[in-house]
């Protein structure tokens, strides 16, 4: 198409309509990163192929839209106020413990009640945001964020349900030095964090057990503990309805296995 | 209460881009009030499907909730912005690709002329558009719809039409020059 400046303007307009075939997107993509004048036709072709879309002829939304939407967005700020406030403490009390967000599980009294829950849903989002930071695309993480709402619902039913079991699971062998805790309910999923976790070998990473009341463990995810021994598992896909008499957490290779082979990390039961 | 809503109806757009970027809800729901039918008409023609448009609706104010504090008033109108957000992830749903661009607003911006943010312009200049559209020869016009409402490139149109690629690529280049006429 081109090696300087396009050849006619309307290829402005076509780039900004999607016409253009990969190689001259390509070409016009490069041209205007360096070219501000060309940058600025492109702009003004912008905006003429979006005001193409208010020649359409007019549809109201139905109301329930923005009632969804508000919805989703007060849930944010909710949860956003949440955090902030669990950063704030942090700042505050800094001799609590050292930074990051598992700083929470260093308590060892931690009794579980509303104001750990509380504290425990800034760390889900903290992670949450993360995770996505480090591990997703752009593309992804825009996708992921379309379910976060719905997602930030879940976790919260999850942590402050009176229905849901809050298991502590112990170093299986030895002196008790990692920790973990769970939070689960059989229909509404399950959480789990845990600390002071030794640095994992090559090839093999950490597996979460759900151990039913009859039948064989169900695997609930793997995890790589960062390094400061924290790890976590958050809603991961599991059978719903199912009743849980232990949570476990083992050593197995990268990837996971359907039914555990390595030794036991941690284990808990529900009270 | 009255009094408040006579307020964001005065408002401008970037004033409330401002408010929503300090995360005031009340600002959002403003802007959503003012731009959703623009919005929602756009991804019915496109989408044809009531849930996705829905689903695409909240995704452009949701994106605009959480970004507003990066939209710069000065490198374009909102309405803009919010207009080719909506229809490249529309098309993005619709053909499973993306239109190319990425998702960023640095890349929206679509006009540096601040006469787009008032009503009165933006409606004139609606209407020199709409008149263009409607004038296009038949042949034009619906090549143009293919790229603009379905996301169709210069060698998918010519693929589904039979035509010369050269063919689409000048008739497509001519209707455009219509439309740039509706701006001058």
């Amino acid at each position: 198409m081109m090696n300087g400046h396009p050849q006619f303007d309307e290829a402005f307009d076509l780039y900004a309509l999607g016409a253009l075939d990969a190689q001259e997107r390509g070409e016009m993509e490069s041209h205007v990163k360096q070219c501000r004048q060309c940058a600025e036709k492109l702009a003004e072709a912008r905006q003429r192929i979006a005001v193409v879309a208010l020649s359409v002829p007019e549809v109201r939304p139905p109301e329930q839209i923005k009632k969804r939407l508000m919805d989703r967005v007060h849930s944010e700020t909710q949860a956003a106020a949440t955090g902030a406030r669990r950063r704030h403490d942090d700042v505050a009390a800094p001799a609590k413990g050292t930074a990051g967000v598992f700083d929470f599980f260093r308590r060892p009294s931690l009794a579980w009640s509303f104001a750990a829950c509380a504290a425990l849903l800034a760390v889900v989002f903290a992670v949450r945001s993360s995770h996505l930071q480090q591990q997703l695309s752009q593309q992804q993480q825009l996708a992921s964020l379309q379910d976060s709402a719905a997602h930030d619902r879940l976790v919260s039913g999850l942590l402050t349900g009176n229905d849901t079991q809050r298991v502590l699971l112990t170093e299986a062998q030895g002196p008790s030095h990692p920790e973990g805790r769970v939070y689960y309910h059989p229909s509404r999923g399950l959480l789990f964090y845990a600390n002071n976790l030794p640095a994992l070998p090559a090839g093999r990473a950490y597996e979460l057990w759900v151990i039913p009341a009859q039948g064989a463990p169900i695997p609930a995810g793997t995890f790589q503990p960062n390094a400061r021994g924290e790890g976590s598992v958050i809603l991961p896909a599991l059978p719903s309805g199912v009743t849980a008499k232990a949570f476990a957490v083992t050593l197995e290779p990268a990837g996971g296995v359907p039914l555990p082979t390595g030794p036991k990390v941690l284990v808990g039961a529900p009270a | 209460m009255a009094g408040s809503i006579q307020a964001f109806e005065q408002e401008s757009d970037s004033s409330l881009a401002a408010r929503v970027a300090r995360q005031d809800e009340s600002a959002l729901a403003a802007l959503y009030d003012r731009h959703s039918t623009a919005l929602y008409s756009l991804l019915r023609r496109i989408l044809r499907d009531e849930s996705a448009c829905e689903e695409v609706l909240q995704d452009v104010f949701l994106h605009l909730w959480r970004n507003a504090a990066r939209f710069d008033q000065e490198r374009g109108a909102l309405r803009g912005w919010l207009l080719v957000m909506a229809r490249n992830r529309a098309i993005s749903h619709l053909r499973k690709r993306t239109l190319g661009e990425p998702d960023d607003v640095e890349l929206y911006a679509v006009s540096s002329d601040p006469r787009q943010d008032t009503v009165v312009v933006q409606n004139d200049l609606v209407a020199r558009v709409r008149g263009v559209m409607s004038q296009l020869p038949g042949e034009q016009g619906s090549l143009f719809e293919m790229a603009y409402f379905e996301g169709m490139t210069h060698s998918e149109i010519a693929e589904r039409t039979g035509q010369p690629l050269g063919t689409v690529k000048t008739r497509l280049r001519t209707a455009l020059t219509s439309l740039r006429r509706a701006f001058e």
